[in-house]
């Protein structure tokens, strides 16, 4: 017989003793691979959604409101590119009358379907025909030959906000029969946002939606397959190299009577950074700025609309060389009746505080008169502003600001007739920018004189100048992004690790009990071959052999299970984030080197438990081996004072009390830990004193007598009922309760009842409409305070994105109303600055609140980091978290100022999504605004739902949380079951020796009971203080009184599930105890 | 030839100190038997302990075969007990998953016997034919009486040539019979064997066959006659 023949032996003779063991390493596999695997399933879920959403597509020029060449594409050699036109649209089946908001219209041909995940078979749409995708052909439940009709805001050239940006709104409808639908393999998947979640997708041929919105062989999104691996700089250089001046919007024109050639752009003003760029290149060029004027005014007549040039004497010799003041024309000066020293105003059109056009006005000297001829005459002087230029007359001006046509005289009509844009009054371009200048640009055009070069020469000059990045057009490595997004997803192996932490732990615990049992009873065995000369550290190499065989075998039966068990957790989280009926969002997914390291890990972890709990064995004398069995050795008296229970306690609430450094997750789960282990050592205390106390013999004394006697046993008992308690009580106290409290303006809500998100941007509104942001016109008085809010850079960092998102959405509002209404709940702030949405307009670098929830577990962070944004043109400027809010509805995104916002995004949409209040019934209110905001795609969802879907989220981990920690609970008891009939089978000869000198089978019996009580009653006591304690700081007021009832419910199941479990066991032992008896007898 | 000297051994509780060996001198000679009595809680056991190198004693020196033995390392006292000692305990501690055969080879299981396996394991079954078990090898304790299974212990005690068993009541559990043919087989070996045996009984009648006898009584150990 070898060692390995005895380890053998034991193994098959004991076999029904290591049953449990095996059980329990199995379940502690299990739980472990269990995580493991479901975080590789969320890994490899989001990868693939990665790889279906993006197919061969690597890198994007995007260009947002900017459009460029489409046939930009056909000159990108060495890279596969394909133009897309994309706009954002609602859809509606027509004969449903089914609609959906945001719907994504791709404008493609079929180079797009060439960069999809595989071959996807799928011809560019003809004609008439449209193919949407499976998503949202299942959601509006429609199939091929459907009809679908697209709403659409027709794109412009500036932003629908700008002054003179012609007409405000112009809605485009597009319909088209369905003729296919594509399924994620064929890229109907395709999206640009870092999300899991399918986009509503309708596919349109590019030429038919250029023709649409009047954009023809342009687009706004370029899809490029990396094929030659070419770097960031060398694509950014190709990218450069083959766009031409149209691509960033430019144009150089001849303006003979000025001699030079202007720089215009067709967004009316010159971005800053490209003014500047042109200005380095041509320092020589003149800024010219032309405004229209709603009135000029002098000696009590007035002038309605018109045009009015700011610029410098060099770029007109007709102005005096020291200007200041104006100069009029000579029509103007008629009309007027002014002259030199007179004073005239000008009343013009400024664009103010949150996007309001309001009137202002400044008086000027006139300094001098010109003639309406040569250069002064120039029609050139005027840019091309939408709706004005090519007016046939003033009355049909659509300039997009408001127009008194009544106010426009016939004379007025000649010199249009006459003159067009003509400017009849210059003033000085400093005055010029001060008055015009706004978010998009100051100047109108810079003139370059023709000494510096011929037109094209310039235009050249201009090009290499330029780069994309300048124009807002941006290159994204989209591949590497969503790769690394998907890759650094919220780690699920961690979350359900940490979920499962308890279970585990019941588990592990469970086993090395079941093995020390096993080892105990094996004491005498261990005991004779020490005594017959075997090595000490053979035969602790023996019993590590023995559990290491059956932590194997627990590991492979383990992982077979974790796989049924990982396809548990996905379903759960399947609830979450299903689509539907649609197909499962989660796979089943295993890395062979995570099952691998699972298994290392979770046998390491085993058998480290086994060598202590063998060498502990180990240690005791052979002659107490071979004498005392299962007995455990005298332990000190207890001290005067509990000194172990003082100083856990001490680290508890120093734990607590630092909170604010260790951050509140660090603060709780180190507080909990410490209060555990003081109630545990404040038990042993006790037990110890009792068991020393001495004193008259009682059913309780034997109780606590026993439960002394082995004291390890009694403390594993105790600390898995606290253990469980403590979880299941923190977590329960934790879960999200609806309230009504969303019409208060402290809470999650603001007091707000709708969140309403459009598809098209609002419109910049004017005068007496500026109190109805979001164009509800008369149906604005059934509302109260309505908040609107744009949309800036950024993912959704809201719990229902599993990506990692680095950079979340932003979202810009008037943070002085939020401050004056005093809305949402501020939780903290960083040092140093006011607890007020005031603070975001302040200090240098811009400053954002965010919800503690996306700050905490999506972006890891704290208050005072900052995250790093590019801004329209590209440069990297710093957000800073200023603050935290409370549960609100803004998770998920960074809420910034909106006046700050615009200096980084001056050509940002308008607002697309507005917080309404609404004092009556909820649900007439809510039918009034979808009918009302029908036209802009929007959605209407209150805020109670939206706060219920996010609280839904949270609740469903924390269910998953319960169950993992319910299971843990249920195993933990199953163990006190064990280990009381384990208790009672061993002390079988005494209770039969109890009953032989008279004492009833009642005592006996009451005497157990007793114990047991003991140790549930500690258990449930300690883990309910530890848990209160340490979820004090972290309590939220709201719903409380839910909490403590599901909590008190909570601690009445697992003492029941705990005395449920012992007494099984007794009534398992209460039959072999009178067998016993009946030997003894 | 075993010399003790001055021994004693003191256990130290929560409280208190026990001495139950004091100054305690015992010498035997090679291939002597010795009967060590004494009321329960003399101290006996404690006594075969520190002979057996199971336990250390608080003073004192055990010389055997000119050996201290009270020096070894844990390591030099399992090889001592594995290669010069027989145990024979009341209790027998035969292990339950093995046969009659495989629990008198078990001393084997130290490893780095000299002896090849064969030889063991012809000795143990001309050790079991002695104890008149030769029918029954395969069997499981479980299967044996109480008097088999000290005959199985008696031939595990002697399956590594010990020169000295110690055995402690080894018929404290059996009838008078069996007592006799344990006797009978222990002073058998004695005298054929050569080995050197110190038995711990409270049995008078065994303790007269033996011969020299101590009796052990407050610490101190006492040849009586």
């Amino acid at each position: 017989m070898t060692g390995a023949s005895f380890v053998l032996r034991g193994l098959w003779f004991f076999r029904k003793s290591y049953l449990g063991v095996l059980a329990g390493s199995a379940l502690g596999a299990m739980i472990l691979l269990g995580a493991l695997m479901a975080g590789d399933s969320v890994k490899e879920t989001l990868r693939h959604v990665a790889e279906v959403r993006l197919g061969k597509v690597d890198v994007v020029l995007t260009g947002g409101d900017r459009f460029f060449r489409s046939a930009l594409a056909d000159d990108m050699a060495d890279v596969e590119a394909a133009p897309i036109l994309f706009l954002k649209a609602t859809a509606t089946v027509q004969a449903s009358g089914r609609s959906m908001g945001r719907v994504q219209v791709l404008g493609v041909d079929q180079r797009f379907w060439k960069l999809g995940p595989g071959d996807s078979g799928i011809s560019t749409p003809q004609g008439r025909e449209f193919l949407v995708n499976d998503y949202l052909a299942r959601t509006l439940d429609f199939g091929v030959d459907g009809t679908l009709v697209l709403r659409f805001e027709k794109p412009a050239l500036i932003a629908r906000d700008a002054p003179l940006a012609g007409k405000t709104s112009e809605l485009v409808v597009l319909s088209g029969r369905v003729g296919e639908i594509c399924g994620d393999e064929q890229f109907g998947r395709f999206s640009l946002e870092t999300t899991q979640l399918p986009q509503a997708t309708v596919f349109v041929p590019i030429e038919r939606l250029q023709q649409a919105i009047g954009f023809v062989d342009k687009a706004n999104l370029m899809l490029m397959r990396n094929r030659k691996n070419l770097g960031n700089d060398e694509l950014l250089s190709l990218v450069r190299r083959r766009c031409t001046l149209e691509d960033y919007g430019l144009s150089v024109t001849e303006v003979p009577l000025a001699g030079a050639n202007e720089v215009r752009t067709s967004r009316i003003f010159l971005d800053r950074q490209v003014a500047d760029a042109i200005r380095e290149s041509f320092p020589a060029a003149q800024p010219v700025i032309t405004y229209m004027a709603n009135t000029i005014a002098a000696n009590g007549k007035e002038t309605p609309y018109s045009m009015v040039t700011a610029l410098t004497p060099e770029a007109a010799a007709f102005l005096p060389k020291d200007f200041h003041g104006v100069v009029l024309n000579a029509w103007e000066a008629e009309d007027l009746g002014a002259g030199v020293g007179d004073e005239v105003r000008i009343v013009y059109y400024a664009l103010e505080g949150q996007n309001r056009l309001v009137e202002r006005s400044a008086n000027f000297p006139v300094v001098g008169v010109v003639p309406l001829t040569g250069l002064a005459a120039d029609r050139m002087w005027m840019p091309d502003f939408p709706g004005v230029a090519s007016a046939e007359n003033t009355a049909e001006w659509d300039a997009g600001v408001p127009i008194d046509t009544k106010r426009i005289r016939d004379k007025d009509e000649t010199y249009w007739d006459d003159y067009r844009g003509t400017p009849k009054l210059f003033l000085a371009l400093e005055k010029g920018r001060e008055l015009f200048g706004n978010r998009w640009g100051e100047f109108t055009a810079l003139r370059v004189p023709v000494a510096l070069g011929s037109r094209d020469e310039i235009a050249q000059k201009l090009l290499d100048g330029m780069t994309p990045a300048l124009a807002g057009l941006v290159v994204q490595d989209i591949r590497g992004a969503g790769m690394a997004a998907a890759t650094a997803a919220v780690d699920f192996a961690g979350l359900f690790l940490g979920m499962s932490l308890f279970l585990m732990a019941a588990a592990v615990a469970l086993t090395a009990m079941l093995f020390r049992f096993h080892i105990e009873q094996r004491n005498r065995e261990s005991g004779l071959l020490d005594a017959l000369g075997i090595p000490a550290n053979k035969i602790l190499r023996w019993r590590m052999a023995e559990g290491l065989c059956l932590v194997l075998v627990g590991s492979v039966a383990g992982a077979c299970l974790a796989a049924g068990y990982t396809r548990f957790l996905l379903g759960f989280l399947e609830t979450i984030w299903s689509q539907g009926d649609g197909p499962r969002l989660f796979r089943f997914h295993v890395e062979p080197t995570t099952l691998l390291a699972g298994v290392v890990i979770f046998s390491g972890l085993m058998m480290l438990v086994i060598w202590l709990v063998t060498r502990n064995q180990a240690r005791r004398t052979v002659s107490l081996r071979l004498e005392a069995g299962t007995e455990e050795v005298a332990r000190p008296p207890a001290s005067r004072v509990p000194w172990l229970t003082l100083g856990f306690a001490a680290c508890g609430l120093g734990a607590l009390a630092g909170s604010g450094l260790l951050g509140p997750q660090g603060a709780f789960f180190l507080a909990g830990l410490a209060l555990l282990l003081s109630g545990l050592a404040a038990y042993r205390w006790v037990l110890r004193r009792r068991v020393s106390a001495g004193g008259g013999l009682s059913s309780r004394r034997m109780a606590d007598l026993n439960c002394g006697r082995r004291e390890t046993r009694s403390l594993v008992m105790v600390g898995t009922v606290a253990c469980g308690v403590f979880l299941v009580v923190s977590v329960a106290a934790f879960r999200k309760h609806e309230n009504d409290n969303w019409r208060e303006r402290d809470s999650g809500a603001g007091g707000f009842a709708f969140w309403v998100e459009t598809t098209t941007a609002a419109e910049r509104v004017d005068g007496a409409a500026a109190d109805d942001p979001a164009g509800l016109g008369e149906a604005r008085k059934s509302f109260g305070e309505i908040l609107p809010l744009r949309i800036g850079a950024g993912d959704d960092a809201s719990c229902f994105n599993l990506n990692s998102v680095a950079r979340p959405r932003l979202l810009a509002t008037d943070s002085a109303a939020l401050a004056r209404l005093g809305a949402f709940p501020i939780k903290g702030v960083v040092d140093g600055i006011e607890k007020s949405w005031d603070s975001l307009r302040e200090g240098s670098v811009m400053r954002a609140f965010v919800d503690e929830t996306t700050l905490l577990w999506v972006l890891k962070k704290k208050l005072g980091d900052r995250i790093i944004y590019q801004d329209e043109w590209g440069r990297d400027f710093a957000v800073e978290i200023a603050g935290t809010l409370d549960g609100t509805v803004f998770q998920g995104s960074l809420v910034v100022d909106e006046a700050r916002f615009l200096e980084h995004y001056p050509s940002a949409e308008g607002p697309r999504i507005y917080l309404i209040e609404s004092e009556t019934d909820l649900e007439p209110a809510r039918a009034i605004l979808q009918r009302t905001l029908s036209e802009s795609g929007a959605r209407v969802e209150s805020s109670r739902e939206r706060l219920a879907a996010f609280h839904g989220v949270e609740n469903t981990y924390i269910s998953i949380f319960q169950v993992l920690g319910g299971l843990g609970v249920i195993v933990g008891s199953a163990g006190l079951g064990l280990v009381t009939a384990r208790n009672l089978m061993d002390r079988r000869h005494e209770f039969a020796i109890l009953r032989t000198i008279g004492i009833p089978l009642a005592v006996t019996r009451r005497v157990v009971l007793l114990e047991t009580a003991q140790c549930i009653r500690w258990g449930i006591a300690i883990g309910v203080v530890a848990a209160m304690v340490s979820i004090l700081p972290s309590l939220q007021a709201a719903g409380i009184g839910t909490s403590i009832v599901w909590i008190i419910l909570l601690v009445l199941l697992i003492a029941a599930n705990a005395a449920f479990w012992s007494w099984l066991a007794f009534v398992w032992q209460n039959r072999k105890m009178l067998t016993a008896q009946q030997d003894f007898s | 030839m075993i010399e003790a000297r001055n021994l004693s051994r003191v256990y130290e509780t929560p409280g208190e100190s026990v001495k139950v060996l004091e100054g305690l001198d015992l010498t035997v000679g090679e291939g002597e038997a010795v009967a060590l009595v004494g009321p329960s809680g003399s101290g006996k056991t404690t006594l075969l302990n520190l002979l057996g190198a199971l336990d250390r004693p608080s003073g004192g020196s055990i010389l055997i075969d000119g050996k201290d033995i009270t020096g070894f390392t844990p390591e030099e006292a399992s090889h001592f007990r594995n290669r010069s000692l027989g145990f024979i305990f009341q209790q027998h501690h035969l292990l339950p998953q093995l046969s009659v055969l495989e629990n008198v080879m078990v001393p084997r299981l130290a490893g780095d016997w000299e002896e090849p396996a064969e030889e063991t394991d012809k000795r143990a079954r001309e050790l079991l034919k002695r104890v008149g078990l030769e029918h029954r090898l395969s069997h499981l304790p479980w299967q044996l009486s109480g008097g088999e299974k000290l005959r199985t212990a008696v031939a595990r005690a002697l399956v590594n040539r010990p020169s000295l068993v110690l055995a402690d009541e080894p018929t404290g559990l059996l009838d008078q019979a069996s007592s006799d043919k344990v006797a009978d087989l222990l002073l058998q070996l004695n005298r054929e064997e050569g080995v050197t045996m110190i038995v711990v009984t409270h049995n008078i009648m065994l303790a007269r066959r033996i011969g020299r006898t101590f009796a052990l009584a407050q610490g101190k150990l006492e040849e009586v006659s």
